[in-house]
């Protein structure tokens, strides 16, 4: 289709295709995850080291 | 090799920032007016798309859009004369006139571009009147006045104005 019209209007031949990505502008800046420093992640975290094995577990062993 | 017609590759380029152009557009306004948005003229006016929207295939194909097969996509021309000069055709008089930046797949043509996905930058619709003048004979008078509320207030995309 190499005259496709949009509003009763040719656009001509086509000379090219492409690709361009569209980059974040400074008027959307990305929004950042909150840093969460690691200590406070891994304390909150189960502590599985002291929890007592399930029953379950147990009996399969 | 006898009839085989000559293959000629179309050139292929990779823009770094997204390509500016200009089209027409109805403007509307959702039945509670909380949202705002474009109706296409031609092709695309059974679809109202926002002001950051991907295109899809207006004829209900499933493939990407816009395809070489195919005649769906945005559209727009390069030139802000070319698309006022589109504005006068008596059929275009309720439209406006929309300078947006077109991204992802793209067609690249003599007057204009084809192509995947589209950001409105800016509505213009003071061509001959002032703007709440033409917007009040483009739209019911709350309308209007919302629309131009919506784009003030930036709600419907940061940097979009209306002039």
């Amino acid at each position: 289709m190499p005259y496709p019209t949009e509003a009763g209007m040719k656009l001509g031949k086509m000379l090219s295709v492409g690709e361009v990505v569209e980059h974040p502008s400074a008027e959307e800046p990305l929004v950042a995850e909150p840093a969460t420093p690691i200590a406070e992640r891994v304390s909150a975290l189960p502590d599985t080291e002291s929890a007592p094995v399930p029953a379950v577990a147990q009996a399969s062993r | 090799m006898a009839g085989w017609l000559p293959v000629r590759r179309t050139p292929k380029e990779q823009p770094t920032a997204p390509l500016r152009g200009f089209k027409l557009a109805h403007p509307m306004v959702s039945a509670d007016g909380t949202r705002a948005g474009f109706g296409g003229v031609t092709l695309g006016r059974a679809n109202v798309y926002e002001v950051v929207a991907d295109a899809e295939c207006a004829q209900g194909g499933r493939h990407q859009s816009p395809s070489r097969w195919c005649d769906c996509g945005f559209y727009c021309v390069h030139t802000l004369d070319d698309a006022r000069a589109l504005a006068c055709d008596p059929d275009y008089r309720y439209a406006v006139l929309l300078e947006i930046t077109a991204s992802g797949r793209f067609m690249r043509y003599e007057r204009g571009l084809r192509y995947a996905k589209q950001r409105v930058t800016l509505v213009r619709v003071a061509q001959r009147l002032k703007p709440t003048g033409l917007l009040l004979l483009l739209t019911r008078a709350e309308h209007a006045a919302r629309l131009q509320s919506l784009v003030r207030s930036g709600e419907l995309g940061a940097g979009l104005r209306l002039v």
